[in-house]
């Protein structure tokens, strides 16, 4: 393993423990205070008036990972990378919202499926895939280095890009 | 950007298909699972038996009782989501989404998925340790080792394969021709 490597997954878990033991300070209630403050008319309808410990609550802490992959991606500008982070999580706020509407949704009687389960996991699953893909596109040309090393220069396509 | 440069590029195709893929096993999983009960409760057991056998070489503290894990007098029950399956699951979205052939791919999850399993085989340990030894940061490794590390943790294993496995080869391909 090179020392390149190594000190990249250093900074990866020292950034991922200063920015978790920041959200269990504080950064996890204020979130969820400012989630009501910006969308408590929104999940009014669904029965949510606040936010309990739940499967949906427990995801909202996938901002850190994805702030930490951001971050941490080689070869990307300050621009973007500040760019994609306001834009990424602003996206991950909004799937933090209809997860939470949908989780109250899958434990009342009108959800779609014969159990909360089913109807909760798709959301779920979708919401911890959700950091990765932001993540795919806004670092795609990383992204698309690896991808261009397999796949090779296409004839009169953008490898030279 | 238009749509034809943006589906042209590789990096938007792969993330276009990893999630068609995702929202495929979103939808089958739960299904299956409805389906059959059975080996949703033998995963469960057997991750739960794993771990109280790995417990109990260490420390004569350990205890099982049905899927509750005990070390003294402090226990976790194991439940569906503490087998690894969010894991696996996006990562088989991740490398079925990945342009290369089938073997690599089949390399990719035959190594990776038992990798994220024996992962989060590991994080129960640790989360069983500190519950019983350093409960007050308990909440914090809880939170740590599930999700503030769950997309970095399938991140790094999807990066191994590609260098390690899909590279490896396309490398030795091209050197020897």
């Amino acid at each position: 393993m090179g020392s390149r490597t190594l000190k990249l997954g250093l900074s990866f878990v020292l950034l991922t423990v200063g920015l978790t033991w920041l959200w269990v300070a504080w950064g996890g209630a204020a979130y969820e205070r400012f989630l009501l403050a910006i969308a408590g008319p929104a999940l009014a309808p669904f029965g949510v008036t606040q936010i309990v410990e739940s499967p949906a609550q427990k995801r909202f802490v996938s901002l850190v990972p994805f702030v930490v992959l951001m971050w941490l991606t080689p070869g990307m500008s300050l621009r973007r990378r500040t760019a994609g982070t306001l834009i990424g999580g602003a996206l991950l706020v909004l799937s933090h919202i209809a997860l939470v509407g949908i989780e109250q949704w899958a434990h009342s009687s009108r959800r779609p499926t014969a159990s909360p389960f089913s109807t909760l996991f798709p959301a779920a699953l979708f919401a911890d895939g959700l950091p990765f893909m932001i993540w795919a596109v806004v670092a795609h040309r990383f992204l698309g280095g690896l991808l261009s090393r397999v796949m090779g220069p296409r004839p009169g396509g953008d490898a030279a890009g | 950007m238009g749509i034809r440069s943006a589906a042209s590029n590789p990096a938007y195709r792969f993330v276009g298909l990893f999630a068609l893929y995702l929202a495929i096993v979103a939808v089958v999983y739960p299904w299956l699972t409805e389906s059959w009960v059975t080996p949703v409760r033998m995963m469960t057991t057997a991750t739960a038996v794993i771990d109280y056998t790995l417990l109990s070489l260490v420390s004569d503290e350990a205890k099982i009782s049905g899927n509750m894990v005990e070390l003294g007098n402090f226990g976790v029950r194991i439940i569906a989501e503490c087998t690894g399956i969010f894991e696996a699951l996006i990562f088989l979205a991740a490398v079925l989404a990945y342009p290369t052939s089938w073997a690599k791919r089949a390399i990719g999850i035959g190594l990776g998925v038992p990798i994220l399993y024996a992962f989060n085989l590991l994080r129960i340990l640790v989360l069983v340790a500190v519950g019983r030894h350093w409960h007050a940061v308990f909440d914090f490794m809880h939170l740590y080792f599930w999700q503030a590390t769950l997309i970095l943790m399938i991140t790094s294993v999807w990066l191994l394969w590609i260098f390690k496995v899909v590279q490896r080869g396309e490398s030795n391909t091209q050197a020897r021709a």
